[in-house]
């Protein structure tokens, strides 16, 4: 953390004179400032926080539930991009009034975060533009992340499940059309152009489509080839991993993370890692600290390597999907050497890592990442220079700077806007303090900067991970003095890492047992996407996927 | 009687002959696809895979044939065979039919176009059919796409058929008995060969299938043999072009030492080889971007290629080469100006 305990007081101070602040305290080790305040007076903080105090970013918006199960406490996390401070805002709702006013007149990408808390938790959000229900059914019963919620036991008749299956679909059981695609399904009914007197057409882009990057769906109103409103929609992938999470051993919660961001489970893991450290004061180890790094970096070539592979398959190249795979296989096996698995790694540990790197695998990585410049040669030869490749993706898809603070649009998609963000350079962890990372940045944010700021992203790990392994130090891979069982004290933890796709947090509440009592993974593509909206509006058929393939998203990440 | 007989005999001989080809075609796509991307490509049936599309074909014929709900019937039904039947009625108007059929058509090129044209109608028809939005804009894609590209297609040709003073193939071939036109009509070469990538729905004009973004376009619904009617006909089609181009620029069937057919065949497939070439290098270009260069580049070029055929013919061809060479470049810099933007970098800036 930047923020040196000292440099709280002042900020808590200034917070403390807020209107409607019940109380201010530090939270957990972090020693980031917890305002509570009252449902009523959460717009006018948060609004005031933005516009005076410079909180600009809105890098988390979740619930919890309370210690004694009788209501929630929505969490609001900003961050002061300045003096990278961050401060959270707590709000308690009881179970008799789960209500609050909705935050998305301030951040519009507050909405499907919204939407999310109202769907797990079933806190209602007065003034949202479209509250409905955004991993789960429409038809689903119940809120699954509350305690109460068992699984199988939804109180639901077989008569409301029979009506719920029979009316299933594009409507909700009472046959109207869901809110959060009103808007969507009214741009479709408007006429075309009147000239032509053509029709508007509903294309539902997904879930099974070639290049939906697995199961997102995209509601499109077309008119002819152009879109005139766009909305994804996602959950196809849910599988509770959070709910999974509250229900499992620390350690165990690992494993069920690697499954999170499938393509870069390294980063998963270690933002889960590095928050039970702060909550159960563990020290990593220097050598754990490198490896960590290396691994990360290595992890973001292969997640790129996906990347690149589908932004050319998007754009109707063929080639480049085969070239960045057979590289990324060879990184794969590495992977393989060192952690025992190709994907779902499960490496890394409280207070280091797994394993010690297996004899002569670093010398055979260094090899590798030395000559790694070649292949990105390679990649760029085949699409950079590529004039029909940037004709496609140059102009199209920008993303301006007030969307990304709107939207929270973290990571390369950000920086290709020019917005110089990097966790990895701001907020170091593991051994980014010992290793320099420099930051590739671009000025129009189109699809075209994503795709080059990400080329000099590959490029630029290639360069901290071999770094990393060369300056690698002697010593234990994990701190021995690890307890067996890890039963954090009470409190609260939050850590963010710098993942392939944006800043990845990981949020843990630990109420002193052995289990978390709330485990929220902050996704970096979910904000990504729902920026989308916006983004697609206007744009053809061909460059939906295009500038879907420039986002870089990965479904199971989004859905968890 | 015999006359008859010889005329069904030449369709036969000619279908299987097309046929076999197209199989061909299809194998060396897979191949030098797969060698171009660092893999082998089909490897186990046959010598080195040689027997995959004769796998292919028998595994759909063994598919069901599914109508979708909702579907026109008839019309999906029949659409294939639209798509189906010009690949194979173009070789009617072949140079080589009189030797067999006893048959020859004064305006064999004129009649390929006009034969050749029916294949889109086969393709809206099939996505309007399919009851599919997907089949839908891909249908629509294929008709705005190919209507726009046969003007340039057409009159890229007009240059070569004015040096050669005669639409039948054999006459134009003759005519390139001394210099392949590909050297005379060099723009006329490239306006064509960019117009028939965009005829036969090839990278980077792949927009009627265009996998990323319709699914499979048009034959997104179609399974079996009504599936591979298409293939079969996109396919066929890719020979019939090459060879189409062969004889129009480079010297069809001439060649020292070795016989006619295998110098047609040699540069057929050389052509062939680079159409696929192109499959797995191009990304592809979206659907304004393929109208403005139809419409805007590649039509003037090929209205300003018949002027200057005219100049070539009234004064030498030392003139005509030259300017086809020099319309050439300002062609090709037009088209390469579509990805650039003034002063910018084509790279990141890394800052520490």
């Amino acid at each position: 953390m930047m923020v040196a305990p000292a440099t709280i007081v002042p900020i808590a101070a200034s917070l403390a004179s807020l209107a409607g602040v019940i109380d201010v305290r530090p939270l957990g080790a972090g020693g980031i400032p917890r305002v509570s305040t009252s449902a009523a007076g959460v717009v006018e903080m948060l609004r005031t926080l933005r516009n005076d105090h410079g909180f600009a970013d809105l890098t988390l918006l979740t619930a919890e539930e309370t210690d004694s199960s009788d209501g929630v406490t929505l969490v609001y996390e900003l961050l002061r991009r300045a003096d990278h401070s961050r401060v959270v805002i707590g709000v308690d709702l009881l179970d008799s009034e789960l209500s609050a006013p909705s935050v998305s007149g301030i951040w519009a990408g507050a909405a499907p975060l919204e939407r999310e808390v109202y769907d797990l938790f079933g806190v209602d959000f007065t003034d949202h533009p479209g509250l409905s229900r955004i991993v789960l059914r429409d038809d689903f019963v119940g809120h699954p992340l509350r305690k109460s919620f068992v699984a199988g036991e939804t109180g639901v008749s077989a008569e409301q499940v029979a009506k719920a299956l029979e009316s299933h679909g594009d409507r909700l059981p009472g046959g109207e059309v869901p809110r959060a695609t009103a808007s969507l399904f009214a741009a479709a009914r408007k006429p075309g152009d009147p000239q032509l007197r053509s029709e508007r057409l509903i294309l539902n882009m997904g879930p099974q489509h070639p290049s939906m990057h697995g199961v997102l769906h995209l509601w499109l109103a077309l008119d002819g080839e152009q879109v005139v409103a766009a909305q994804p929609t996602h959950g196809y992938l849910h599988r509770c991993i959070e709910k999974l999470c509250e229900s499992r051993d620390h350690r165990a919660c690992t494993a069920l993370l690697d499954r999170c961001d499938y393509v870069s489970g390294f980063h998963t893991e270690l933002a889960h890692v590095l928050a039970i450290e702060e909550l159960a004061g563990i020290e990593s180890t220097p050598k754990a600290d490198h490896l960590r790094t290396a691994m990360s970096e290595l992890v973001r070539i292969t997640s790129h390597h996906t990347w690149y592979a589908a932004c050319g398959l998007d754009t109707g190249a063929l080639t480049p999907f085969l070239y960045a795979f057979i590289d990324r296989e060879l990184i794969l096996d590495f992977f393989e050497e060192v952690t025992g698995a190709r994907m779902m790694f499960n490496y890394f540990r409280p207070g280091g890592v797994k394993d010690d790197l297996p004899p002569g695998s670093a010398e055979r990585i260094i090899a590798y990442l030395k000559g790694f410049t070649r292949a990105v040669d390679e990649y760029e030869a085949l699409l950079t220079d590529n004039e029909i490749f940037r004709a496609r993706t140059r102009g199209v898809g920008i993303l301006s700077r007030q969307q990304i603070t709107d939207f929270g649009v973290t990571g390369p998609m950000a920086r290709a806007s020019g917005v110089d963000i990097d966790l990895r350079r701001d907020e170091p962890y593991a051994a980014y303090d010992r290793i320099p990372t420099r930051v590739a940045l671009a000025e129009v944010g189109d699809s075209f900067d994503r795709y080059v700021v990400r080329i000099a992203e590959m490029r630029e790990s290639a360069r901290i991970a071999l770094a990393a392994l060369e300056g690698l130090p002697e010593g234990p891979h994990l701190n021995p003095d690890v307890p067996r069982v890890i039963k954090p004290p009470r409190g609260t933890a939050f850590r963010w890492v710098e993942s392939p796709r944006g800043e990845l947090g990981v949020y843990v509440v630990s109420d002193g047992s052995s289990r978390p009592w709330r485990l929220k993974v902050r996704s970096p593509a979910f904000s990504n996407l729902h920026v989308c909206g916006q983004l697609l509006q206007g744009l053809r058929i061909g460059d939906v996927v295009a500038v879907l393939g420039s986002v870089d998203v990965v479904m199971g990440e989004i859905d968890r | 009687m015999m006359v008859m007989l010889r005329v069904l005999l030449g369709i036969v001989i000619m279908i299987v002959i097309v046929l076999l080809n197209t199989v061909l075609v299809m194998w060396i796509e897979r191949k030098l696809l797969g060698h171009i991307q660092s893999r082998l490509g089909p490897m186990r049936t046959g010598f080195h895979g040689l027997l995959q599309p004769i796998a292919d074909a028998i595994k759909l014929l063994g598919k069901e044939d599914l109508v979708p709900a909702g579907a026109d019937r008839i019309l999906f039904l029949i659409a294939p065979l639209i798509a189906f039947t010009p690949s194979m009625l173009v070789y009617s108007a072949m140079p080589w039919v009189s030797e067999f059929a006893g048959m020859s058509f004064d305006v064999g090129i004129f009649m390929i176009f006009a034969i050749s044209a029916m294949f889109p109608v086969g393709v809206l028809v099939a996505g309007w059919a399919s009851h599919n939005k997907y089949s839908l804009i891909g249908g629509f894609r294929s008709a705005a796409q190919q209507i726009s590209y046969e003007v340039p297609l057409i009159l890229a040709v007009m240059g070569v058929v004015m040096l050669a003073e005669s639409m039948k193939l054999s006459a134009i071939v003759e005519a390139q008995s001394n210099i392949w036109n590909i050297v005379t009509q060099p723009f006329a070469f490239v306006i064509f060969f960019i117009a028939m990538l965009a005829e036969l729905n090839r990278v980077p004009f792949d927009m009627p299938e265009a996998e990323s973004e319709l699914v499979a376009g048009f034959n997104t619904e179609y399974s079996s043999m009504r599936f591979a009617l298409f293939f079969l006909a996109e396919y066929a089609n890719v020979f019939t072009w090459s060879l189409i181009t062969v004889l129009l620029f480079f010297g069809g069937w001439a060649g020292p030492v070795l016989p006619g057919v295998v110098w047609l065949l040699a540069k057929t497939y050389a052509v062939v080889c680079l159409i696929i070439w192109m499959r797995a290098t191009f990304p592809r270009v979206r659907v304004d971007q393929l109208m403005d260069i139809g419409w805007k580049i590649l039509l003037p070029a090929s209205l300003l290629n018949v002027l200057l055929t005219a100049i070539g013919v009234v004064t030498n061809l030392v003139v005509l080469t030259v300017l086809g060479v020099v319309a050439t470049v300002v062609l090709i810099a037009l088209i390469a100006r579509l990805g650039t933007r003034a002063g910018d970098s084509l790279r990141a800036e890394v800052r520490p």
